[in-house]
């Protein structure tokens, strides 16, 4: 096995020397400022069996992360939240906001060697819809009334209502990887795959390893710089650093912020900087029954928390202040310390007790908080002893069963509930269905009216920049009744790469978006 | 003896039954379900989007029909398709089979190789240092759980022997000392345990065997120790040391299950494990149907054994 590796090496060296020398021949200057090095297999241990690679098919999303390198999607959403040309070389949203137009690129090849046109957009999504095929997101896409390839490079969506998500959606490969009209239909996707990403699937051996190569023909000319791509499944933590400080690995991603230090003084290694968070420590307060009704202990038990003290504490301090639609959402989430600071957000424990003592407490109130999993229990018990300062006597209630405390948390059937929420593509989805007034599974029992408002506005605004704002509004106002309560936020993960990996950078969603620009200077 | 072999098949059959149903059961019993799995909460919650998966999966008959159902796809050969991979269960079962026979079959020559010969000499050498010292290293391997010897190698061998490749797998085939000396750490971390145990019973055996009359009466002849302890008394001793191997082969199944999550090998714990995880109940049932008709079968052969190296065992 290692014989074979070096002598692929070897081959692929002399073979790129050869290239090399006759690049040098035609044009010199060409000797690439994308990738100053060409070539390498990059090794990520990967956690999770993927299972199936079919795009659409699964709701999980570790598979997405790998076939959201062998797919496109219409939009790309980068980094810094900015809406970048996918698949879409541009989009036009019309006056009534009822429909969207994509212009494709011209020229993009599959794998399989066809090139892409409207009617592939058009399959992808109708497949999502097909009642046969059952993926979990036809209901999301239910406000898609209509799509048609208006000509080969046009593909033009219509809604029933104006549905300002989609632009998200169409820039999530986890939701709407482009898939081929022919090829998908043919073959196991898990097996055999043709896309037009920048890496190519060579095989996928189950509880094994996937195994990409680079596409040569990548629409983002000169992209990959790498050869290909080999995702090591290591379901155990512990493994995959092993792996990493062994060299059988470029990199590490670390979902717990406790396994940091192991590495930190290891050589020839580097602690990336974390993506924004999109992880939110999510306490639900019953604002409909009990002393929590009343808005002055709300904001009483938000400015008696110390998050900072919290971060440091619980995530060793790799965490960030933040509210539902965390910094890494781009472009909707806030941050902290950019954003204007949220009301009731900073420490505060003297303007707290005075708030308690305004709502008849000044002698103190006892409160109960529901938990169950190990990072939310520990949460809790940090909050019992900050609040303990504001005269709140809490009573950790842990449940054994986390299905139960879900049902709970949902339904309100409690005075405080902690529970970690998670990354949504959108921020619609993210805080819709938690904030609306007449929703099933509104986190606190709260009606407000200027709060459905936003968020119907949030629903219909496809110009982001209005739309930021509006997310923005949402948050300012959650946080000044004191709805619900973000103790913390959290970047997906951490990630160790070794110092020769070059231009990586980790995405807020967790993704693996710059592996098509990184480059290995070894 | 083919008469008593063949008896011993046709008692298989109850267990496999039984192993099958429990498996079967046990699997519908614990929380979570393959639907919100695949689908994600809100796609699962939908009634409609559920009774359809249902329905493709077969999940929506009666319990019991699907458990027929399944027991025909056993004698089908095919052991029932997999959820997540589609694939009939056997083709992955072959798959991984190979690689958790070579971890089972070198751990098992590491245990008998260890605790063979350390049992003897401390059951010869009894009460000095050197029955003290495997004394204590067999209370040691036995009290510590394979898991946590396994990370041990994981962890310290990349700290200070980062060259020493521990984690993976090469076939057999492809490159047999590669594929050798990667899998030996996990047969070690592995193999101690199950050495540990085979060295108690070897003490005690040859200790017992040692005080009987007829090696007495051997000593009394005149013969040296070492021909006493080789010709006469190891003999007998070997006996329950091989029940006690097949009947420890099980315990080597379960730690597989354990090591290979460890140390990153596709094997069938693998399998087993992620089956568990995705709610993929036909490679559950078929590997776990697997796993323990391989068991019962490695006993069946330790049965065979003793039978061969005891006269006094008639097998009818």
């Amino acid at each position: 096995m290692n014989m074979g590796k070096y002598f692929r090496r070897l081959i692929a060296v002399v073979l790129l020397a050869a290239i090399g020398s006759l690049g040098a021949l035609v044009s010199p200057a060409s000797a690439d400022e994308q990738c100053p090095v060409r070539g390498g297999i990059f090794t990520i241990p990967f956690q999770v069996e993927p299972g199936n690679l079919t795009p659409g098919a699964t709701a999980q999303y570790p598979p997405s992360l790998i076939f959201g390198e062998i797919y496109d999607t219409l939009l790309i959403l980068d980094r810094d939240g900015n809406l970048l040309p996918g698949l879409a070389a541009s989009y036009e949203v019309s006056a009534d906001n009822l429909s969207v137009t994509f212009s494709l690129r011209q020229g993009v090849m599959f794998h399989h060697g066809r090139e892409f046109e409207a009617k592939d957009v058009v399959f992808t999504f109708q497949r999502l819809l097909d009642p046969e095929f059952h993926s979990p997101w036809a209901a999301q896409f239910a406000p898609v009334k209509n799509i048609e390839a208006v000509d080969k490079y046009t593909v033009r969506m219509d809604f029933d209502e104006p549905f300002a998500p989609i632009l998200s959606l169409v820039s999530t490969a986890w939701y709407t990887a482009i898939v081929p009209y022919d090829f998908a239909v043919e073959n196991n996707l898990s097996e055999k795959a043709s896309g037009t990403g920048p890496f190519k699937l060579v095989e996928y051996v189950p509880d094994d390893h996937v195994t990409l190569e680079a596409n040569p023909n990548y629409w983002d000319t000169g992209y990959p710089c790498i050869d290909g791509v080999r995702f090591d499944m290591m379901p155990d933590p512990q493994t995959q650093i092993s792996a990493f400080r062994q060299g059988n690995a470029d990199i590490v991603i670390l979902q717990d912020p406790k396994l940091i230090p192991i590495l930190q003084n290891v050589e020839g290694v580097s602690l990336i900087k974390p993506a924004g968070a999109v992880n939110e420590s999510g306490l639900g307060i019953n604002t409909a029954e009990g002393p929590t009704a009343d808005v002055r202990v709300r904001r009483a038990l938000s400015l008696g928390t110390d998050r900072q003290g919290m971060i440091d504490t619980v995530l060793f301090g790799y965490g960030q202040i933040g509210t539902k639609i965390s910094c890494g959402k781009v472009p909707y989430g806030w941050c902290d310390g950019v954003d204007p600071p949220l009301p009731y957000h900073a420490y505060d424990p003297e303007k707290a007790k005075a708030l308690l003592a305004e709502a008849g407490f000044a002698d103190g109130l006892d409160l109960t908080i529901q938990v169950s999993l190990p990072l939310d229990i520990q949460t809790a018990e940090i909050l019992q002893e900050q609040w303990q300062k504001i005269g709140v006597n809490l009573t950790v209630e842990q449940i054994a069963d986390f299905n139960q405390q879900l049902d709970n948390y949902i339904n309100v059937k409690h005075q405080l509930s902690i529970v970690s929420l998670v990354w949504q593509p959108d921020p619609h989805a993210d805080v819709y269905q938690i904030y609306y007034s007449t929703s099933p599974i509104n986190l606190g029992k709260f009606v407000d009216a200027k709060l459905d408002g936003l968020l119907n506005a949030g629903k219909s605004e496809l110009d982001v920049d209005k739309r930021v704002q509006i997310y923005k509004d949402v948050q300012t106002l959650v946080a000044d009744q004191v709805y619900m309560l973000y103790p913390f936020t959290k970047p997906v993960n951490w990630q160790y790469v070794r110092d020769y990996v070059k231009n990586y950078q980790a995405m807020p969603s967790g993704t693996y978006f710059h592996l098509r620009r990184l480059w290995l200077d070894k | 003896m083919p008469r008593y072999i063949l008896r011993r098949l046709l008692l298989l059959i109850p267990v496999i039954l039984g192993v099958s149903f429990l498996t079967f059961i046990l699997m519908r019993i614990i929380p979570g379900d393959i639907v919100t799995n695949m689908m994600g909460v809100s796609a699962a919650n939908n009634a409609e989007v559920r009774l359809k998966v249902l329905a493709e999966l077969g999940l929506d008959r009666p319990i019991l029909e699907q458990y027929v159902w399944w027991l025909g796809r056993i004698f089908q050969g095919d052991f029932g398709y997999s959820f997540i991979h589609g694939g009939p269960v056997i083709e992955q079962i072959l798959l991984r089979l190979p690689i958790t026979l070579q971890l089972g079959v070198m751990s098992m020559m590491i245990a008998i190789l260890m605790g063979v010969p350390l049992g003897v000499l401390s059951a010869v050498k009894r009460g000095t240092a050197i029955d003290f010292s495997s004394r204590l290293f067999s209370l040691l391997g036995i009290s510590t759980p394979n898991f946590f010897t396994g990370t041990l190698i994981v962890v310290f061998g990349a700290i200070y022997f980062p060259s020493i490749a521990t984690l993976g797998y090469v076939p057999f085939f492809e490159d047999p000392l590669a594929s050798v000396s990667r899998m030996i750490w996990p047969a070690l971390a592995l193999g101690l345990g199950v050495g540990a145990i085979i060295l108690r019973y070897t003490r005690s055996s040859v200790l017992e065997v040692l005080g009987e009359d007829y090696v007495r009466t051997a000593r009394a002849k005149g013969l040296s120790e070492t021909a006493v302890l080789f010709v006469h008394a190891l003999k007998s001793a070997l006996i329950p040391i091989i029940t006690a191997i097949g009947i420890w082969s099980a315990y080597l199944v379960s730690g597989a299950v354990i090591l290979e999550e460890v140390f990153a090998i596709p094997g069938l714990g693998r399998l087993v494990l992620s089956a568990i995880e995705n709610r993929d109940y036909p490679i559950i049932q078929g590997t776990v149907l697997f796993l323990s008709l391989g068991v019962a079968l490695v006993i069946l052969v330790a049965d065979l054994l003793v039978a061969f190296v005891d006269p006094r065992v008639k097998l009818a």
